[in-house]
């Protein structure tokens, strides 16, 4: 059922980049990569996600923003933050903006693979409730676990 | 007959009486003549004497008449003899004390004592005379007058008085001065003091008056702590009398005295000594307490360095958090992945494994170096001085802060020249002005540009030869008006608002500087960014 979903990682540092591609490949999950706000936001315009995990601090922009210009374009899409440092205000800030969820580094392999069913569970709840395009992999086509 | 004969006898007497009269009388008149010529024979001779004496001899009459003077009157009252023939002797004294005078020289001619007055020259000029005179009396023994000498004694008085002056100022001074002094001869023996002396050494007058040296010496030495140094002291600076010296006395009361002695010499012969004694005790008392503040001053610096950098790693908490979580994540994550692979029994490509292993090596040791330069910025200083290199100190600091900074997108441009020559200093002193100089740049590149963010260029290279080397830090924010350039080393300046900062880095850098023997610039200006550049001295190469 993971293979359904396509997820955009936007993180400045290349170990929890690697790592991301890592654990999304084994889970044999479409995986898109940005080092920052800005080529993330490049990425949304062309495709569509469905899970977003976003770290809060990078230069540039940081997630807060990167999150809400990718709202703007992709609004259906969940966006996991991510944080180094735990800052309480903006985390705060973040779920009164809606984002999914927030997870904080050095975080548990399983917490990832637990925000990722979740979001599947939630998708397919809404495919079940006839709604159509849920799947932002699957948007042209029929999703293979409904097939 | 008789009668006749009587008759006779009688007239031959009376012719006898008138011849002898006749003769007396003849002889009387030519002793009188020769009396009269053998007197102006005395006067002529006396007043051949008087003009050939140096000094004015006169001859006034019973009421002070000059009725003879010698031509000196001329030399020392400026009027002829004749100007003053018939003036009475006291028309020339000061007005002042004119009658005062008068009376006592009648008085001092019948006792034939010498009286001193003033006179008035014919110049005007007021001199000093000491007058002598002996009263002078016909052969009746009646006073015709008086006879004298009158002495020219201004230079001498003046001379007198100089010396009198100079006496009196003398002991004004010895007695003036905040010092004890005591004056002692060849021999040891005193030969004066003032009363401080004796105030200080508590010497009682009735034991000073009675100047008997042995036992004021040993009064004095009761009070000394260390009497035997004292004694060495004196016998030394007996035997070398040139010998000047000072050295420390301290009192059993606890009271310091600074000593201090000089020969005394009349031209070039020595004549004795001079010493003198300074109470101390409150200047040392004052010395040790500045001393002791000093101290405490440069403890509560390092203090200050030390709750600076404490509150950097605040500053930088959220930084460094992220710096060592992120690699952390790198490990544990990258452990359970493996794990995970290996549960599901999955088969794992090698190269990705060891690419795996690598990444969490490489993530581990990363970790390590961000605590290190952690715990190396956050040591206190215990100012140990060593040969350290200066581009490590810049890198470790931007370990700790450049992750920080990217995030207000500030670049940095490291120009670090390789292979330069130590230098000798403080670790973790050195790491706090970099850092601190750091953090100014960030909030001036904040206040110019926001989330624009702007560059820090830090660049390090040997200066004037080898001698020194330099790091300057460049940045591209606000800058500093040219009337604070002045100001901004000084404790407490700052124009941030508060909260933002105390105004005690740059005081502080330049405190550090200045102990590292270094010096510290600045140029700057208003929207002009600014650049600091420092220079220290480098170690020199052994050869």
């Amino acid at each position: 059922m993971y293979k359904d979903i396509k997820v955009l990682v936007v993180d400045d540092e290349k170990i929890v980049r690697d790592f991301f591609k890592r654990l999304l490949s084994l889970l044999g999950m479409d995986n898109m990569f940005a080092e920052n706000g800005y080529k993330a936001i490049e990425l949304v315009k062309n495709e569509r996600f469905d899970l977003f995990f976003i770290d809060v601090r990078m230069p540039g922009l940081n997630g807060l923003d990167t999150y809400r210009e990718i709202r703007k374009i992709n609004p259906e899409a969940a966006s996991v933050m991510i944080t180094g440092y735990a800052v309480e205000e903006i985390l705060e800030q973040a779920k009164r903006e809606g984002v999914y969820s927030a997870i904080r580094k050095p975080f548990d392999i399983n917490q990832i693979k637990d925000v990722i069913e979740s979001r599947v569970i939630g998708l397919m709840e809404k495919v079940r409730g006839g709604e159509k395009n849920v799947f932002g992999k699957r948007s042209q086509e029929q999703n293979s676990y409904l097939r | 007959m008789n009668v006749f004969f009587s008759s006779g006898v009688f007239i031959f007497i009376i012719i006898l009486s008138v011849a002898v009269c006749v003769r007396l009388r003849k002889k009387i008149a030519l002793s009188k003549i020769n009396f009269r010529n053998s007197t102006k024979e005395i006067t002529r001779r006396f007043q051949d004497v008087a003009e050939s004496s140096g000094e004015w001899i006169w001859q006034v009459d019973a009421c002070g008449r000059y009725v003879y003077s010698n031509s000196v009157v001329e030399k020392i009252l400026g009027y002829g003899t004749q100007e003053v023939i018939g003036k009475y002797f006291y028309d020339y004294l000061i007005p002042e004390n004119k009658e005062e005078i008068r009376r006592a020289a009648f008085e001092a001619f019948s006792k034939k004592e010498s009286f001193i007055n003033k006179k008035i020259r014919k110049d005007g000029k007021v001199i000093i005379l000491e007058t002598n005179g002996t009263p002078f009396r016909d052969v009746k023994g009646n006073l015709t007058g008086y006879i004298g000498i009158d002495r020219d004694i201004t230079e001498r008085k003046r001379a007198e008085e100089e010396l009198m002056r100079i006496l009196s100022l003398h002991d004004a001074t010895l007695e003036a001065t905040a010092d004890g002094i005591l004056v002692v001869d060849l021999n040891g023996r005193v030969v004066s003091y003032n009363k401080k002396f004796l105030q200080l050494w508590k010497i009682p007058e009735s034991l000073a008056a009675a100047r008997e040296d042995g036992k004021l010496l040993e009064y004095a030495l009761g009070q000394l702590v260390n009497p035997e140094e004292f004694i060495g002291e004196v016998r030394m600076l007996c035997a070398n009398p040139e010998a000047q010296s000072s050295n420390t006395l301290r009192f059993k009361d606890g009271r310091i005295f600074d000593r201090f002695s000089q020969t005394e010499k009349i031209g070039d012969k020595i004549v004795g000594c001079v010493w003198s004694f300074r109470d101390v005790t409150a200047r040392n008392k004052a010395e040790e307490e500045l001393k002791s503040a000093y101290e405490q001053l440069k403890a509560t610096q390092l203090q200050l360095v030390q709750s600076a950098k404490m509150a950097s790693i605040g500053l930088l908490a959220g930084g460094i958090a992220h710096e060592i979580n992120n690699p952390l994540t790198g490990v544990l994550n990258n452990v359970q992945l493996i794990r995970m692979v290996f549960n599901d029994k999955q088969k794992f490509n090698m190269n990705d494994f060891n690419d795996l292993m690598d990444s969490i090596e490489e993530s581990a040791q990363r970790c390590a170096r961000i605590t290190n330069s952690l715990l190396n910025f956050s040591r206190a200083s215990k100012g140990v001085f060593q040969n350290i290199s200066l581009n490590d100190i810049v890198e470790k600091v931007l370990l700790l802060i450049e992750h920080e900074l990217s995030l207000e997108n500030i670049v940095f441009h490291k120009k670090l020249r390789q292979h330069l020559p130590p230098v000798k200093g403080d670790v973790q002193l050195l790491q706090q002005i970099i850092f601190d100089i750091i953090n100014n740049a960030r909030w001036a590149i904040q206040k110019k540009s926001g989330k624009q963010g702007g560059s820090v260029t830090i660049e390090t290279d040997t200066d004037e030869g080898n001698n020194s080397l330099f790091l300057s830090i460049a940045d591209t924010g606000i800058g500093i008006p040219k009337e604070n350039l002045e100001k901004i080393y000084e404790p407490f300046f700052t124009t941030k608002s508060a909260g933002e900062g105390t105004g005690l880095g740059l005081s502080i850098v330049y405190n550090i500087i200045k102990e590292h023997g270094g010096k510290i610039t600045v140029e700057s200006g208003m929207d002009e960014g600014t650049v600091f550049k420092i220079v220290l001295p480098a170690v020199a190469a052994q050869k």
